[in-house]
């Protein structure tokens, strides 16, 4: 008989006790005068004769009649509250922890043809031990009778050879592949926390090493197989409520990690931002590990009611669990904010300078007129908190560009850096690399980099219309052109070289230039006039340029 | 009714957790020290300066200024002048409000010629500011702007 309900079926048909089975008709027998006792014996008596199997204590059934009664008082009358129960559970256990030694026990709910009962599974003896009431009496049973165990029994019981475990048996298995799951989640998540290329490389040699640790500790301490499952049922909701307080700590670290970058201006890539989806494989290994573990022992109605009956008996440790997952969590949240208060294991901008048109010069040019590209230079010098002990070996610091021009970095001091540009050539950000030589806690690093600005928000420039001052035979034109080049922006504007007109070699220019200077030249190479130009603050110029476009240009 | 051990050794560890915090914390500097390089022509009625450069740095001593612009020993005449120049540093455009700093560069040597050196101070500045630096020179009540420079910069 391997279940509870296939013990009450068994008793309720044959009406009638055995060695190992035993009923009583009301639990409040835990609580009548003279009951404890009474009850000791009976556990004592059911665990002796139950040798390398369970007892059963059977409350619910009249032991006379061996009908159902269910949960009824004495008198046989009022239904035992739930409450009632709980305490009474709690009486049984102070008695069977009285015995010498523990008797160990179960305590099943069990709703039987609209019954209900209590069913106490009583792990029976081994060979050649036996147990005592704590008055020192060792009691036993023949059949549904109750005997005092003497010298001579006591000695039969000393003297029996030691049973031959299944190596195989249920339980066994069972154990092994708990012990295997535990060993694999619980090192495993610890080794990713540290690295995560950790796991492929130690994952299986250290928990092939703490298997055999474990196999090795309970080959010298002659922990039994039954012993051992049974203490790995009792300690797993512990087990089960220290992994899950990995998963709020997991989902509030990352939480911490997304403020990074607005405490501190940069960026770092970590694994541990995945910690909440391997806080839960870990979680779920344990929870199969478990699962696994009360596979050979109960059913899934009999777990749910021993998880019913469980949390109502240990609410102390559930509101300790709960304190300590709010510690946990308020801990790993906090975790990045301190850090970047005190700088400890993560850099931190300090300063940050922006130079806008560093030379105080916009730039102009363009292969045509009509086609102009203004830009300008920018420094930016970024100063870095260096930490105590640097946790992170390279951060991002966002630096975008919208030039294709060549960036470079100019200065840098305790720190070095490389730009990160865009597939275009764009710079979006630097990485920075903590020197691990620096002793300062300062470093800086600047960077020049251009910026592409729209030309008429610098720059007025209108080209009047070509006037065509007369052909020649050889289909030469003589063209006038008049163009007009003001200064808005606040900088200087270095203008050039600008593409004008195809040309021959002969060509007049007049000028008026206010606050600058421009020169208009021939370029052999292509018969294409440029110019040329500085315009200061305020300043402009209006050229006119009378030149001949032959007619194979 | 006397302290528990436990109690003590929770405070002892407390205490040593916040000195430590404290001592940490003194370490992380929290103010900007502006250094200004300047150059000086100083005439006997007229004055005149560059800004030559500009360095800002994170900086967590207490030394308010420094300056240490003196006559280059190769510009020296023996001619007097009064000309002397101010220094105005603003900061603003923040929330917590504008920062303004001025300073009188008034050599010790009464003479003209070429002067040279550093002006610092430290300011405490937090937030997104424009740092404008300006110099002028002053003569008999006249005030000449001769020189000026201005950045964005934002501390964290």
């Amino acid at each position: 008989m391997r279940s509870e309900s296939e013990v009450v079926a068994w008793v309720l048909e044959n009406r009638r006790e055995t060695e190992t089975i035993e009923v009583k008709r009301s639990i409040e027998l835990i609580n009548a005068p003279g009951g404890p006792d009474k009850i000791e014996e009976t556990i004592v008596a059911i665990a002796n004769s139950a040798l390398g199997q369970n007892g059963w204590l059977i409350f619910g059934i009249d032991n006379d009649s061996f009908e159902l009664v269910g949960m009824l008082d004495l008198k046989m009358k009022n239904v035992v509250p739930r409450e009632t129960r709980t305490i009474r559970r709690q009486q049984f256990s102070q008695i069977a922890s009285r015995t010498k030694p523990s008797v160990s026990f179960e305590w099943n709910e069990l709703s039987y043809q609209d019954k209900e009962l209590i069913i106490v599974r009583i792990d029976g003896r081994r060979p050649g031990e036996f147990f005592q009431t704590s008055k020192g009496t060792a009691w036993y049973r023949i059949n549904d009778h109750t005997y005092f165990a003497d010298k001579i029994q006591i000695r039969r019981w000393l003297g029996e050879p030691e049973l031959e475990e299944q190596s195989t048996s249920p339980v066994s298995t069972a154990l092994i592949i708990y012990v295997l799951l535990c060993l694999v989640a619980v090192p495993w998540a610890a080794l990713w926390v540290l690295d995560p290329s950790q796991v492929a490389r130690n994952g299986v040699p250290i928990t092939l090493g703490l298997g055999f640790l474990v196999a090795l500790v309970a080959h010298l301490k002659q922990w039994k197989t039954e012993n051992m499952a049974e203490w790995c049922r009792e300690k797993f909701p512990i087990l089960l409520l220290a992994t899950a307080s990995i998963v709020p700590g997991a989902v509030m670290l990352q939480l911490s990690l997304l403020l990074y970058p607005a405490l501190s201006g940069l960026y770092f890539e970590t694994h541990l931002r995945d910690a909440p989806l391997v806080s839960l494989y870990a979680l779920l290994g344990i929870i199969a590990g478990g699962f696994v573990l009360n596979l050979p022992r109960m059913s899934l109605t009999q777990a749910r009611q021993n998880i019913a009956s469980w949390i109502p008996d240990h609410t102390r440790l559930l509101k300790r669990a709960a304190s300590a997952y709010f510690l946990v969590a308020l801990a790993t949240t906090s975790i990045i904010p301190f850090d970047n208060f005190l700088v400890l294991g993560t850099p931190r901008i300090g300063l940050v300078e922006s130079r806008y048109v560093s030379d105080g010069v916009i730039h102009i040019s363009g292969t045509d007129y009509s086609k102009l590209e203004a830009y300008a230079v920018n420094q930016q010098t970024v100063h870095v908190l260096l930490p105590l002990v640097p946790l992170v070996s390279r951060v991002w610091y966002p630096l975008a560009s919208n030039s294709t021009r060549e960036c470079k970095v100019i200065r840098m001091s305790g720190i070095s850096a490389s730009l990160d540009k865009d597939q275009a050539g764009r710079l979006e950000g630097l990485w920075l690399f903590a020197d691990k030589t620096t002793v300062s806690t300062i470093a800086f690093v600047a960077v020049s980099y251009y910026s592409e600005l729209n030309v008429s928000s610098v720059a007025t420039i209108t080209f009047h219309k070509a006037k065509l001052l007369q052909s020649f035979d050889n289909g030469t034109q003589q063209i006038q052109q008049t163009f007009e080049i003001s200064n808005i922006s606040p900088y200087s504007l270095h203008i050039g070289p600008i593409y004008l007109f195809q040309s021959t070699s002969q060509f007049e220019v007049t000028k008026n230039v206010t606050s600058g200077y421009a020169d208009i030249s021939y370029m052999q190479e292509g018969h294409w006039l440029y110019l040329n130009s500085d315009l200061e603050r305020y300043g402009g110029m209006v050229v006119t340029v009378t030149y001949n476009r032959p007619a194979e240009l | 009714m006397g302290i528990s051990r436990t109690v003590l050794a929770v405070v002892a560890i407390l205490l040593v957790l916040a000195t430590s915090i404290a001592y940490q914390h003194e370490q992380i500097p929290t103010l900007v020290e502006v250094a200004v390089k300047l150059r000086l022509w100083r005439g006997t009625g007229y004055g005149s300066g560059s800004l030559e450069d500009i360095t800002l740095r994170l900086a967590r001593d207490t030394r308010a200024t420094f300056d240490n612009v003196t006559l280059v020993p190769t510009q020296e005449y023996n001619y007097t002048s009064n000309v002397h120049w101010r220094l105005l540093i603003v900061a603003n455009e923040s929330a917590s409000g504008n920062v303004e700093w001025e300073y009188e560069v008034l050599p010790s040597a009464g003479k003209v010629g070429v002067y040279a050196g550093v002006v610092s101070t430290l300011l405490d500045l937090k937030g997104t500011y424009t740092v404008w630096v300006v110099l002028y020179s002053i003569h008999d009540g006249s005030i000449l702007n001769v020189s000026s420079f201005s950045e964005r910069i934002h501390t964290y």
